[in-house]
């Protein structure tokens, strides 16, 4: 088996079994996620994409992808803050910023800078 | 046309719309519908929605929220000199009525619309996007000029 070997219940559950295993898992379900979501401006229909259920089944893990990923997208960031709130239970975007997915990317990674995950 | 395109909205052809922005996630169908270009909204979670309008994803809400910005139930989406009108789409769930997109007039009886995340179009008819992803048109409201 290629890659560092992660025993955690909740990857496990989606078989996923090494670091590497997770991150093209990941990028497997992000890119569906990309093609579900490609049409709807509703965030309600967003989180019953199948794609969308398995990265927040992976937990906590999935939570360096997301915010490497939420770099990537530079300031046109897609609506990773959907599962980073599901994830982590964790709400660090201003009411005033609701809607401004530039700003909403910016409280969380900011949120991910004081959290250990910069 | 897009390919992919057809498979989705399946009255689209390459006769009836045309691709009017590049594709973005900072604004959607509501948002380009009211005027906006800057943010998402919804009437769920951390999306942008009138402060006077209910945060319920219902019919009532999204005419609630375009009456604060002036417009006015109406019949139709027939073209009318001096009016402009939007028509909300929804599908129908469980006996509700469930809002999915929302089209805006052009002045010249066309319409726009922004595709989700994806990009705008300019299209001829309401009913080109009549699809499973987005039901049809089922609410219009218009306003003055």
């Amino acid at each position: 088996m290629a890659g560092t070997e992660v025993r955690i219940p909740e990857l496990e559950r989606i078989g996923v079994k090494t670091t590497e295993g997770l991150s093209a898992t990941f990028k497997q379900l992000s890119e569906q996620w990309g093609r579900e979501r490609r049409f709807l401006s509703s965030t309600t229909e967003m989180v019953e994409c199948p794609s969308y259920q398995r990265i927040v089944e992976m937990g906590w893990s999935a939570l360096p992808l997301i915010f490497r990923q939420l770099r990537l997208e530079g300031d046109d960031p897609g609506h990773w803050y959907l599962a980073l709130s599901e994830i982590t239970g964790a709400d660090p975007v201003s009411e005033e910023d609701y809607g401004h997915m530039d700003r909403i990317a910016s409280a969380w990674l900011g949120w991910a800078d004081e959290n250990g995950y910069g | 046309m897009d390919e992919e395109w057809g498979a989705f909205f399946p009255r689209l052809s390459r006769d009836n719309y045309a691709v009017t922005s590049p594709a973005t996630d900072r604004y959607n169908c509501v948002a380009w519908a009211a005027g906006y270009s800057d943010r998402w909204w919804w009437p769920a979670g951390f999306n942008y929605w009138p402060a006077s309008s209910p945060r319920d994803v219902s019919l009532e809400a999204f005419q609630a929220a375009f009456v604060s910005l002036g417009y006015a139930s109406c019949a139709d989406g027939v073209f009318t000199e001096g009016f402009e009108k939007i028509a909300i789409f929804a599908k129908r769930i469980d006996s509700r009525l469930v809002p999915t997109h929302v089209a805006r007039q052009l002045s010249d009886g066309s319409w726009t619309s922004k595709l989700g995340p994806d990009r705008d179009i300019v299209h001829q008819e309401l009913e080109d996007l009549v699809s499973d992803v987005y039901g049809m048109p089922v609410a219009f409201m218009r306003r003055g000029w």
